[in-house]
């Protein structure tokens, strides 16, 4: 099926909601973006003078990092931001060029494999990181390299959409979370973080919307 | 004191019938008049506690019946008193008044609840450890 490349980021993005709601189909993203979400909390840490000591994922996408120093105010902003920033540079470098979409596959590899080696210390997160090592080894070897840059689209674009409607989950009226936390440290209210984070979402799919248009031209 | 006599007067005469039939008349009398007070003293206490319930069922029902009538009234809409509409009132506030859903007030209880208990939790194995954790 050839369509339009002007319609090719509104497809992928109706492909993308379709995913996420099909029941075991969407796991491995939940899983996905529950990693970036994690892994962006832990490398804030790092960034910012303190250090990772465990990264815990949970099958129903629930994901736990505990770190030692760093600024908490910084880890904290990061789960939500990175996981959206993680999206967004997945589906920008996969645009760019088909070379910088293997580069940028192999790049992932490393990362999952070192947080397997570094950080991972449970059967259960060892099992959902190695499934996802998997899948990203499995589009690097078993597609050309033009549905390489295609399936990391939808990779990034799955992601940046589930970053989309995870902050939303916070607004459970449960003092718990990333938004609890800043509210905690900042006196700004919980909904005023998840508002944040859900506009930077939507703003970055609005912005790749615009790229795509323009890769066009 | 009468209960007493009473229940000596009928555990008497039986035997004595039995064994002797020559018995005067009046005594005779004296013993059915004897057993009619027992009965109907019998049959007075075993109605006084039903009474008492009566009484209790009545007490509860006149406290439900003042706190129906403290709950208030949803008001009368005048323009729209057809039978249609009356039924629609009907199914609204049938759905609305869920008897086992729990208030707003409570949910918000339970969740304040639930969530120091999580705060407390995540405090304390901050502390014990020296680690932050980023959910």
């Amino acid at each position: 099926m050839n369509f339009s490349p002007k319609y090719k980021f509104w497809l992928m993005l109706f492909t993308v909601i379709i995913i996420l709601q099909l029941p075991f189909i969407s796991i491995p993203f939940k899983w996905l973006e529950s990693y970036f979400h994690e892994i962006s909390h832990g490398l804030t840490a790092l960034l910012t003078g303190g250090s990772i000591v465990q990264i815990q994922l949970f099958p129903n996408g629930a994901g736990l990092c505990t770190t030692r120093g760093g600024s908490a105010f910084f880890i904290s902003l990061m789960g939500y931001g990175g996981a959206i920033l993680w999206g967004s540079l997945i589906y920008y470098l996969a645009s760019s060029h088909r070379k910088t979409a293997q580069i940028f596959s192999i790049l992932l590899i490393g990362l999952l494999a070192s947080s397997i080696l570094l950080w991972v210390r449970d059967l259960l997160t060892l099992f959902i990181v190695v499934v996802l090592l998997m899948l990203v080894i499995a589009q690097l070897k078993y597609s050309s390299q033009k549905h390489l840059q295609t399936l990391l689209q939808l990779t990034g674009l799955l992601v940046l959409i589930n970053s989309l409607m995870s902050p939303l989950y916070l607004l459970d009226g449960q003092a718990k979370g990333d938004g609890a936390a800043l509210a905690n440290m900042t006196f700004i209210p919980e909904i005023i973080w998840v508002v944040i984070w859900f506009s930077a979402a939507l703003f970055a799919t609005y912005r790749l919307s615009k790229l795509s248009l323009r890769s066009t031209r | 004191m009468q209960v007493n006599n009473s229940v000596n007067l009928t555990s008497q005469p039986a035997i004595g019938l039995g064994k002797n039939s020559s018995v005067p008349a009046q005594e005779q009398r004296t013993k059915a008049l004897a057993r009619e007070a027992l009965s109907s003293e019998e049959s007075q206490s075993q109605k006084s506690p039903s009474d008492i319930n009566t009484r209790q069922r009545l007490d509860i029902d006149e406290q439900a019946m003042a706190l129906i009538e403290r709950q208030p009234v949803p008001p009368y809409d005048s323009r729209n008193s057809s039978p249609q509409s009356s039924q629609q009132n009907y199914q609204q506030t049938s759905t609305n008044s869920g008897y086992d859903t729990p208030s707003s007030q409570n949910k918000l209880a339970v969740a304040a609840y639930q969530s120091v208990d999580a705060i407390a939790q995540r405090d304390s194995i901050q502390q014990i450890f020296g680690v932050d954790l980023f959910a």
